[in-house]
């Protein structure tokens, strides 16, 4: 009897090594036949990136090791399933690990957030004294800046979560600046911004548009806006940390005056669509507002009767919020000091007296205020 | 192409172990041999040429030192001949190690510099393994291998000579000649290869990101550098752990039993045992070729110190050409001759306890001494861990009840927790050990396929981190 049940767990032992052999080979079969049969995709639209290409040969790249190193990036980029692979990573790292968030972001309320774990007084300095250096250039003008809370500043206070300390930023920001400071952080909370992005709904904007024009000592007019439904939204932070989590809905504010401005890039010289629908198609639909991402983007008012210009130094945030400012002045001017140096404004404004520059910046962008020019 | 890359994973290694599975038998050392060459032609051209060098002059010099064994040993002249072969061996394999090791811009002058020389993988594991061959063919404790291709494929085994553990010649000759893969073994070998990289890429590289996060926040208070500390204490433990069940594993699957490289160093009751138990090939090379070739502790007190010296001078000039390798190094060897010389009556009078706890903390700040870069490092971190001014702050304790679970499951596997409740529960209920055993394999191919995905999950969305080991 027990010779027959030790023949039986020799057998079951047998079977169930055969039986692991053969899974680990057919899922290295598998992934390893992928690599040649799958189509290959050339960028991630989830995390907003190019993916690796396979190196070139070369026999410098060989002998150096270079090109199995670059072949493994290709290999990351390129695995089958990666974005699966990818949300079983988040999944488990949060679920069996316990960890409170995965690769610095992290679920609250449906919606996600990411960790900041210091608050660089040097770079928001770095950030207000590059400014500082446009106050001669557009002198005689009313100078005032904002400071616009990154969402986890709404989400901190409840949680154990580190974030950018916005009051903190804030107050270097204004002291190193010397603009008179609007404060809007009291009109928002976490959820005027987006669940799966950094960056605030234009829909839930119109306050903080108010306070600003108001502030600034010019007349605000009340418009009274159609909201248009663009698409489903599938932020940065969703992409970039491969959490499962509803997409948002993208809305955009239209009235006569969005309709009717005339937006240019200023650098190019190019007439551009204040909402450019077909932005919606591509992975970064946020840029669909005042041209996404350029350096210098003048906004005019044909229709406005203020003859004042804003000058708004700003990032991404503002590109929804200009098309609110636009019916208060004649003309507002983007500028972006991210992709231009203040020392380079010269070419291409000539400023106005009796203008309004504002410097409106979230507290993220001045926690990494180093990419300024 | 380290063995926790996706190009390891699913490029090379289901290519190279389809090849030296189906191999005939006297074609298995060449295919082994070609595939391992192409590992190290992958780490860089420098690598193989680093490796091909210390092979040739130690397979010749092996020769030609067991051709004057075999004849008269009273002949002066025949020893003088086989002395000066096991000298130009070891002089060669000891000059391509301090050249990688140490580098040349020193020694030479910037005209000759070649510092942009990268170290090649495992240089200080193959040249270890080299030396060890001479030495056993010279002492007679092993015949020298006349089939150049057999030589070769044990030197330059990718399985193992990456980043051990460091083989003798004598331990894998019989599977060199005649090895089989039998299912068992390559089942076996598959699941502590999955195994091992799983406490590679789950826990140590998630240990890193702690590490790396603290590092790059400025630290400020008491916790945060614990928690630095910390982390690189299990860190190490499990990236190096996990690289040797790794490279077993794969033994394991061409056939060959590899020596264990770890026994649960961190449940060791003094510093000697630690070492006993910590990187076992690294310290069985040292006591053989060092330790006891000097005295060891046959010959007198100050012999055996000397000894244990001389080994700590050479574990820390191993691991590179840094004062805190050195510091290290006198760290543990003032502890360790410590240990002997005091009475062994004095730690029966303490608790069982007691004696780990005492290595862990010396083990603990030894790791610290080894993270650091230099001596300004180290006295940062050890006075941001005891004389900061605040004790935490939102970041440390933050971190510490994100990566609690991490570190519970870290003290679980880097101590020999579940083994010991495993001995304690069928101590107590036998009639279950051996259905137990049935169940564990039962469970392992899908335990073994879900821990594969999981890595291969880890590594797709991670950035790359290299073995620590690498390094040396």
């Amino acid at each position: 009897m027990s010779e027959k049940k030790s023949a039986f767990e020799r057998k079951a032992k047998l079977l169930c090594n055969i039986l692991l052999v053969a899974l680990v080979s057919a899922m290295m079969l598998f992934f390893a036949v992928a690599y040649i049969v799958l189509p290959e995709k050339d960028i991630s639209e989830s995390e907003r990136r190019y993916l690796a290409d396979f190196p070139d040969i070369s026999a410098s790249s060989l002998y150096d090791g270079d090109f199995f190193d670059l072949t493994e990036s290709y290999f990351r980029d390129r695995i089958a399933g990666r974005e699966f692979l990818r949300s079983i990573k988040a999944s488990f790292t949060v679920y069996p690990l316990f960890m409170l968030d995965s690769n610095g972001y992290y679920m609250y309320d449906d919606a996600i957030y990411t960790v900041t774990y210091m608050t660089d007084e040097e770079s928001v300095r770095y950030a207000a004294e590059r400014l500082s250096k446009t106050f001669s250039f557009f002198d005689g003008s009313d100078f005032f800046c904002s400071v616009i809370p990154d969402k986890e500043h709404y989400i901190c206070r409840f949680t154990d979560y580190p974030c950018t300390d916005t009051h903190s930023v804030a107050e270097i920001f204004m002291n190193s600046l010397g603009a008179t400071y609007i404060d809007i952080s009291v009109l928002l909370d976490e959820g005027d911004y987006y669940c799966t992005d950094l960056h605030w709904k234009q829909q839930s904007i119109e306050d903080v548009a108010a306070l600003l024009v108001s502030s600034m000592g010019v007349e605000h007019s009340i418009r009274s806006y159609q909201i248009l439904k663009i698409g489903k939204f599938s932020g940065v932070y969703k992409g970039q940390s491969a959490f499962k989590c509803d997409d948002d809905d993208l809305l955009v504010l239209s009235d006569e005056v969005t309709d009717s401005v005339i937006v240019t890039d200023m650098i190019t010289g190019e007439k551009i669509p204040l909402y450019d629908y077909g932005a919606a198609d591509t992975y970064d639909m946020y840029s669909l507002f005042s041209g996404g991402s350029r350096a210098l983007v003048s906004i005019q008012n044909p229709d406005s009767t203020s003859g004042k210009t804003l000058y708004l130094f700003r990032d991404s945030f503002s590109s929804s919020l200009a098309p609110l400012l636009a019916g208060d002045f004649s003309e507002i001017i983007l500028i972006d000091p991210r992709y231009i140096s203040p020392d380079n404004l010269g070419k291409y404004i000539k400023p106005r007296e009796g203008s309004v520059v504002l410097y409106l910046f979230s507290a993220g962008v001045l926690n990494d205020g180093y990419s300024f020019r | 192409m380290a063995f926790n890359s996706l190009v390891f994973i699913y490029g090379f290694l289901p290519i190279s172990l389809v090849l030296c599975l189906l191999a005939p038998g006297k074609l298995k050392n060449t295919v082994l041999l070609i595939t391992s060459l192409f590992f190290f032609f992958a780490a860089s051209g420098t690598a193989l040429i680093a490796l091909l060098s210390c092979l040739f002059v130690s397979f010749f010099c092996a020769l030609g030192i067991g051709k004057y064994s075999s004849q008269s040993s009273c002949d002066r002249h025949q020893r003088i001949k086989k002395g000066l072969f096991l000298f130009i061996g070891l002089l060669f394999i000891s000059a391509v190690f301090i050249f990688f090791k140490f580098g040349v811009s020193d020694a030479f002058s910037d005209a000759f510099s070649l510092t942009t020389l990268p170290v090649p993988l495992g240089v200080g594991f193959f040249t270890l393994q080299a030396a060890a061959y001479l030495a056993d063919v010279y002492s007679g404790k092993t015949m020298p291998e006349k089939n150049i291709i057999s030589f070769f494929a044990y030197s330059s085994d990718f399985a193992c000579v990456g980043s051990g553990p460091i083989l003798r010649y004598s331990e894998v000759r019989e599977e060199l000649h005649s090895r089989r893969s039998e299912i068992n073994n390559i089942a076996d070998g598959l699941f502590r290869f999955i195994y091992g990289l799983s406490e590679k890429v789950i826990l140590a590289d998630t240990l890193n990101e702690l590490f790396v996060t603290i590092n790059s926040s400025n630290p400020s208070d008491s916790l945060s550098f614990w928690l630095l500390s910390l982390s690189f204490f299990f860190r190490i433990y499990f990236d190096f752990d996990g690289y040797s069940n790794m490279a077993i594993g794969l033994g394991r699957v061409l056939g060959f039993n590899f020596p264990e490289n770890f026994d649960y160093p961190y449940a060791s009751p003094s510093l000697s045992a630690f070492w006993r138990r910590w990187h076992m090939t690294l310290g069985r090379w040292l006591r053989d070729y060092i330790y006891i070739p000097l005295g060891g502790s046959k010959k007198g007190k100050w012999r055996m110190i000397v000894s244990i010296a001389a080994v700590w001078v050479a574990t820390s000039l191993w691991h590179g050409a840094k004062v805190v390798f050195l510091l290290w190094g006198a760290f543990n060897a003032v502890i360790i001759i410590s240990e002997k010389l005091i009475p062994s009556r004095f730690y029966r009078r303490l608790p069982p306890i007691i004696p780990h706890i005492i290595t862990l903390i010396f083990v603990f700040f030894g790791f610290i001494i080894f993270s650091c870069e230099d001596l300004s490092e180290i006295s940062e971190r050890l006075s941001g861990m005891f004389f900061s001014s605040s004790v935490v702050s939102q970041n440390s304790l933050y971190l510490l009840r994100s990566y609690a679970f991490v570190f519970l499951i870290s003290v679980l596997f880097a101590f020999p927790v579940i083994k010991t409740v495993r001995r304690i529960f069928f101590s107590a209920f036998p009639s279950f050990s051996r259905k137990a055993d049935t169940a564990l394999y039962v469970v392992r191919p899908v335990a073994a396929l879900l821990l594969l995905v999981l890595c291969t999950a880890f590594i797709a969305d991670g950035s790359f981190n290299p073995f620590i080991y690498f390094g040396f």
